[in-house]
Parts: structure tokens; sequence; C-alpha cells
């Protein structure tokens, strides 16, 4: 058997089986039917006679294909499993040579894994996953609004004022939408021992809990009378992360009161475990004559607050909740 | 009867390992002879002798490499392993085993002591 030099190049660019199969049996054909030509019988009849003793074709066919079928995945793995060996053997050989050099190596992956993994740990909870406690995250929407510059450029508006953000608010609940504002700021908050600590506070919509599915671990959420215009936040929701730091985990935290920005407010209830990454909550609209921070600055509003609705079931799956207005 | 196509099939696995005993041959040739050494005797389609031989390579007793043939055609030529060469010699011997068995019974003159 002569193979021609050729061929040994096949392998780079892979099989192909079918292919290999029509050529393996149209050569035995060929061949039957010239042989029987020379032996005497007539082209027509030699060919019928390769045929017939060739048998059933499409029954040899599938069954050859099921035998290419499974050796050929055979060979693939096999192929993978020599390659990986192959790496594993050359890296082994290359750190034994260079030990110095591998342990550099070593190193700087391992930092550089690190550093990655330590970062997305703290990305993913904040960026890409729901506080704990939300109840169907993928129905709550966060408000955009889309905008127009003077020079006729679009944006989408994410944060507003509080007036704005109030504006938007009443628009959605008018529209038959459970919607909440939500604003973090800083705050002084004493717990009681006379120190007043800086912490983190979410200034929010009574129905904030309500929007996002959740329910108070003990006491009660706010209510409309919480958070009714003009009347001074006497309430506050502590999560479970300040209830636990700030007020020792107090088991009779429910009516504890506290300072928050100089005024005493009371406990009403406590978050479930994991559920909001500020401190405490307080109703927005109750606050703005006792201090909220757009208003007790004196200063201008700034754009810190966020709106969130949740979209009713016959919202389709991934649509932006976005109202329009012009500037 | 439930045993007769693994042994029709198993016998013809034996013919083609070993018609590859003298050197690589591809598909056709194999067939050729096959028919020319059975006499007549039986008569082996083609497609389960490819059948066959592909079995054989998936279960590595056999190898295919694609080369020129006789006329010059391309052609698919199959080498017996040393796999195959073992299952050969099992089988064989097991047929030798069998065949004389027969060939015993069938030849007895007196009847076969039980036991």
């Amino acid at each position: 058997m002569k193979v021609p030099s050729w061929r040994r190049y096949r392998e780079l660019f892979g099989t192909d089986p079918e292919r290999d199969l029509r050529d393996e049996v149209r050569f035995h054909l060929e061949t039957e039917t010239e042989e029987l030509i020379t032996s005497g019988l007539p082209p027509s009849e030699a060919r019928h006679q390769a045929f017939a003793r060739f048998g059933d074709m499409e029954s040899a066919m599938a069954k050859i294909r099921e035998s290419d079928r499974r050796r050929l995945g055979r060979q693939r793995r096999g192929r993978a499993v020599d390659a990986l060996r192959q790496d594993l053997r050359y890296a082994a050989r290359g750190l034994r040579k260079q030990p110095g050099f591998a342990a550099t190596v070593i190193l700087i992956l391992a930092l550089g894994i690190g550093a990655n993994a330590a970062v997305f740990s703290v990305v993913d909870p904040l960026f890409f996953r729901m506080p704990g406690g939300v109840r169907a995250p993928n129905e709550v929407r966060q408000i955009y609004v889309e905008r127009q510059r003077a020079n006729g450029q679009r944006f989408f508006q994410a944060r507003f004022s509080l007036p704005e953000a109030r504006f938007i608010d009443s628009s959605i609940a008018a529209g038959g939408l459970t919607s909440a504002i939500m604003l973090r700021r800083d705050v002084e908050v004493d717990a009681g021992g006379g120190a007043s600590r800086r912490i983190k506070a979410q200034w929010v919509t009574p129905r904030f809990l309500r929007v996002l599915g959740a329910r108070p671990l003990a006491g009660t959420d706010f209510d409309a009378e919480s958070g009714r215009f003009g009347v001074p936040a006497s309430t506050a929701i502590a999560s479970w992360t300040f209830w636990q730091r700030e007020l020792g985990g107090d088991p009779h935290v429910l009516g504890r009161v506290v300072r928050i920005a100089a005024r005493p407010v009371t406990i009403r209830a406590t978050a479930p475990r994991g559920f909001a990454a500020s401190i405490s909550m307080v109703p927005t609209c109750g606050c703005r004559s006792a201090g909220s921070p757009a208003s007790a600055t004196g200063r201008a509003p700034r754009r810190g607050t966020r709106a969130g609705a949740r979209s009713r079931s016959e919202f389709s799956r991934g649509r932006r909740l976005v109202a329009r207005s012009n500037n | 009867m439930p045993g007769e196509p693994d042994l029709l099939q198993g016998t013809l696995d034996v013919l083609v390992l070993k018609a590859l005993t003298w050197g690589p041959r591809h598909g056709h040739a194999v067939a050729r002879m096959i028919r020319a050494a059975s006499g007549g005797a039986f008569e082996v389609l083609d497609g389960s002798l490819y059948a066959a031989l592909h079995r054989l390579e998936e279960r590595e007793c056999v190898e295919s490499e694609w080369g020129l043939s006789e006329k010059g055609k391309r052609a698919r030529f199959y080498t017996l392993t040393t796999r195959g060469r073992q299952l050969l010699r099992a089988e064989s011997a097991s047929w030798r085993r069998y065949a004389d068995a027969v060939a015993s019974m069938l030849s007895a003159t007196t009847l076969p002591a039980e036991g």
C-alpha cells in the first residue's frame, strides 16, 4: 500500500467521517463493478450485481456511522486527556527547572486572582444582586426619567432632588402602581449612650418595604400616618446591622428611643437580616420639617434621591418603567 | 434462534481479522479473499463486511489509513493491530474447539459416554 505524502497533513484539518464513508463505499462498488465487467457481465448487469452483493445499503451505513461516531468520540476524549497530561508534564518540568521563576509566576497569579475575587465579592452584592428579603426582585424597577439637554442631547436621569422624587412618586401612585422613593444620607445618631455617631441612613417613603416586598422582622411597617407631609418623623425601622451593632441586639428594641439628627425617634420595627445596606430607615415626608438633609442645610436641593416601583403582572419582564419629561 | 446473530457476527469478525494477517488490505480485497476462501460455502454481504471492519476499528482491533489501490485509486486500507491479533488467536482457539466438538459428535459411530 502506498500512502501519499500529503495525507499526513490531512489530520491538521480534521477528518470528515461521512465523506470518508461515501468514498470507501464508492470505491468498493466501482471496483466490484469493474471486476464483474472483466469477468464478462454487461456494465448495467455488473453494477446491479455489485449493489446486490453489498446488501441493504441503508442498514449497513447506519451501523458503520454508529461505530464511527463512537470511535471518533473516544479518540477526541483521548486526545484531550493526552494534551492535558502533556501540558501538566511540561508545567511540572518547568517548575522543577526554574523554581524561582515558577514561584514568582504563582505568586503573581495568586495575587491577581485574589484581588479580582476580592473586588468581585464587593461588587457582586452591590451592583448585581438585590439585597436579601426582596420578593420577586425582577418585578422591582428603578425609575429613570428621560430628559433633554439644551443642545438636544437626550439622557436618562436616575437621581432626583427631593421635590422631583415626590412628584414622580405621586405620579406613579396616580397611575395605580406602588412606588417608593429613597434618599441615602449620613446622619448623626445617638443610640442612647450620649455619644453620637455618623452613620448612613435611608430616608424613604412609607411604602418602601411594600414596594420591595419585604416585611419587618419584628414590629410594624410604616403607615400613612408616619409619612404625613409636614409632620416630623417620629419613628424608624432599624436594620439588622444597626440593631446588632449600635443597639447591642437589645431584645426590647421596639419602642426604644434613639436620637437621629438630634431629634428623638422611636424604633418601630427591625428589618430582616441582610435587607438594605443602610443603618436605619425614616420616612422622608415627615422629616422635611424635622431636619431632612435637603431642607436642613438650606442649600438648593441636591439630586440624591432614587425612585422605584413594583411592576404589575401585566408589565412584561425586563421592561423599564420610564417617565418622560423635558427640562 | 436467539444466539444465531451473535455467532454469525463473531464468525465474520474472525474471518476479517484472518484476512488481514497477510498485510494491510482495503475492504474490497478482504471481501474477495473471504469469498474465495469460503469456496461458496457461505455468502457474506459486502455491507455486513464493512460494518464488521468499522466495528473492529472501533474496538481497536484494526487500524485504517487512506492510500492508493493497485489501480491508483484512493482506498481505505485496514491493518491488524496487536489487540486484533490477540483476539484472532483467542477466537481461533475457541472455534477449533467448537469445530472439533461438532466433528467429534458427527463422526461418532458408538454412543458417547455420558458424564
